[in-house]
């Protein structure tokens, strides 16, 4: 259980996974005939698969301690890039990997800015953010543009096996980054390099070279967020990402990954989309107003990220214990 | 589990809020349905689902919509993106709405073309649909009946009393909403069709104001720079309206410059009575929520409505109030 959740085994279980665990069945005993169904769950994860992967390239930059802003522009760029291609007559794929070129062009030039030159990340992320977004409302032209593309819609709304094709892409993704992340030297580096970068350093790890591996990460990640959103309603918005790199730093947060660094990872922040969406699932099927579900789900992340710092303090209290008792 | 203790302690605060909120409207629609006049759709469940519930004309269309579900004794349940017209979330909640089990859904959609694939599940799904305010895109009718103001109308009726104000003559600027949002595009064209009509009037800038106060204000701050001339504004609302109204101020302009929004909402009825603003065009949200959910009731009981409910409008201004 405990090596499923984190790479490193030292690491508690995420207070996230209790409060999963607390939600469904509080949310199933409330509605017990509209909540504990099978369409609400793969509802769920459907509706839960644009934040996972736009999360992904943010914790791998939370876990290096860094942020990248531009996340939501950047979706909302890749969409409107394939919606415009696409409609302009360019073969889908090559719209959708154009797309996705420019979303790691950008992940390129972050990198170039806050690895190579080590300008701060706030300031270099969030002028990326403008342009990005900027460029996006001069593609679209300021418009919704819909996508002619029956196959484009299939992507977005289709289903294998009675599973939406969106969740199966996420399956993928995610279990592929949990590899990275887990087994090989690129997500052992961005470990270290997040727990410190001087002793990464020091150590041979090129410090610049994964810091910039992650940008162009995050860059990709976030366009393939975007096409998927696009996809799931046959349209590109030069405005869909918009607040999308706030959502992601706070699913990667109650997820368990630490500003710190080198804390957490990948599986928190999985479930930790999840819950949101059980949330504004749960709140919906009760009818709660929205003005209210607002500071709901406020409450819930305070308490999750409370948890956890709780339960880190004590976990660091226990260990010197032990250590004084061994001497 | 003891280090998780916490952590349940606090999430039961948060049952106990809910309980709160979730028995409160449990109780009010109970009191609802027995006061209500007896009909087919008595105790069906219905969803209203608007853009945001930031903007005072969706909250009128909310109060509106309860009026209608108390007198037909629906179960009204109102939902709105928490992050004001958000397209992704409208369409969580319309697929929601299969879950919730509604008997019919009323929507408002934030933007036209993205909300159809969500839309047409809930078609398959044999849920009908009331299509309120905003139209939804795409060739297939999805909806049994489409309840709205005509915005051309709208942009129409206002731009053309704001000409007749300005003498037929000078300088005009139009603040567009949401680009893109096809509630602007028509009260856009409106406009122009209304200028069309008099050779003297010239639109020096056309921009986009978001349909937000401070949005407006800044961008008519602007364009006051660039263009000291104008004789008038038409703002596609009026929180953008009222926006202008304050940029107006601050360049010491008041009383020279006609102003002129849409909405006729509580700020802009005392801006027009203050003399701050010109004109305002009342789309009457209130009858908007109540005519749909009226509809809503009548299509579960089975009656016929029309498939276009056009809702009035009325022009606002200082001798109308």
């Amino acid at each position: 259980m405990i090596k499923l959740f984190s790479p490193k085994k030292r690491l508690p279980v995420p207070g996230i996974v209790w409060g999963i665990i607390f939600l469904i069945i509080f949310f199933s005993i409330i509605r017990p005939a509209k909540f504990p169904t099978l369409y609400n769950a793969l509802l769920i994860l459907r509706h839960s698969s644009v934040l996972i992967v736009a999360s992904i390239g943010m914790t791998m930059l939370i876990l290096v301690s860094q942020i990248d802003l531009s996340v939501g522009s950047v979706m909302s760029l890749a969409g409107v890039i394939t919606a415009v291609c696409a409609e302009s007559g360019m073969p889908l794929g090559v719209s959708l990997a154009l797309s996705i070129l420019v979303g790691m062009l950008i992940g390129v030039v972050n990198g170039t800015m806050v690895a190579v030159f080590r300008f701060d990340y706030w300031i270099s992320t969030f002028a990326t953010m403008g342009i990005a977004a900027g460029l996006a409302l001069v593609v679209a032209n300021g418009q919704t543009i819909t996508v002619r593309s029956d196959f484009f819609n299939w992507l977005g709304n289709g289903k294998v096996l009675g599973i939406d094709f969106l969740i199966l892409l996420v399956a993928v993704l995610v279990a592929g980054m949990l590899f990275v992340l887990g087994k090989t030297r690129f997500g052992y580096n961005i470990y270290s390099i997040g727990g410190s970068a001087e002793t990464a350093r020091l150590s041979g790890i090129d410090v610049t070279k994964n810091r910039m591996f992650v940008f162009i990460g995050s860059g990709f990640f976030s366009a393939v967020a975007g096409l998927m959103l696009a996809a799931m309603g046959s349209s590109a918005s030069p405005i869909a990402g918009a607040d999308y790199s706030f959502d992601a730093i706070a699913a990667v947060i109650i997820g368990g990954t630490s500003f710190d660094g080198g804390k957490g990872g990948l599986a928190g922040t999985v479930l930790g989309a999840v819950l949101l969406r059980i949330l504004t699932l749960g709140l919906n099927l009760m009818g709660i107003p929205p003005t209210w579900q607002k500071a709901i789900i406020g409450v819930v992340i305070v308490a999750i990220i409370v948890n956890d710092v709780l339960g880190e303090r004590r976990r660091k209290t226990n260990e010197s214990r032990r250590v004084y008792s061994n001497v | 589990m003891k280090k998780h203790i916490s952590i349940m302690g606090v999430l039961l605060v948060m049952v106990c809020l809910l309980a709160a909120c979730g028995g409160g409207t449990a109780s009010s629609s109970a009191g609802s349905a027995s006061g209500a006049a007896a009909s087919g759709a008595s105790g069906k469940e219905a969803t209203l689902i608007l853009k945001n519930l930031t903007n005072p004309f969706f909250i009128s269309v909310k109060e509106g919509g309860e009026a209608a579900a108390a007198k037909y004794g629906l179960n009204l349940t109102v939902l709105a993106p928490l992050k004001a017209d958000n397209n992704e979330e409208q369409m969580q909640m319309v697929e929601q709405s299969i879950a919730r089990q509604t008997d019919i859904l009323v929507i408002i959609p934030a933007d036209t073309n993205g909300i159809i694939p969500a839309v047409e599940k809930v078609f398959e799904a044999n849920i009908p649909v009331v299509d309120l305010n905003t139209k939804i895109g795409g060739d297939k009718v999805m909806w049994k009946t489409f309840v709205a103001i005509e915005n051309y109308d709208g942009g129409y009726m206002a731009v053309k009393k704001l000409c007749e104000l300005m003498g037929s003559e000078g300088e005009i600027i139009i603040i567009e909403g949401v680009v893109g949002a096809q509630t602007s595009i028509d009260r856009v064209k409106g406009a122009h069709a209304a200028i069309a009509e008099f050779p003297k009037i010239k639109i020096v800038a056309q921009q986009s104001g978001e349909y937000n106060r401070a949005k407006g204000m800044d961008v008519v701050q602007n364009l006051l720079q660039a263009h000291p001339n104008v004789k008038a504004i038409f703002c596609c609302n009026d929180e953008m309206a009222l926006g202008a109204v304050e940029a107006v101020e601050a360049a010491g302009k008041r009383g020279k410059i006609l102003i002129a929004g849409i909405d006729a909402n509580a700020d802009a009825k005392q801006a027009i009575k203050d003399g701050k603003m010109t004109l305002s065009l009342d789309s009457q949200p209130y009858m908007q929520g109540y005519s749909a959910v009226e509809a809503a009731a009548k299509i579960l009981s089975g009656e016929k409505v029309d498939e276009r409910i056009v809702t009035e409008m009325a022009v606002v201004t200082k001798e109308t109030l």
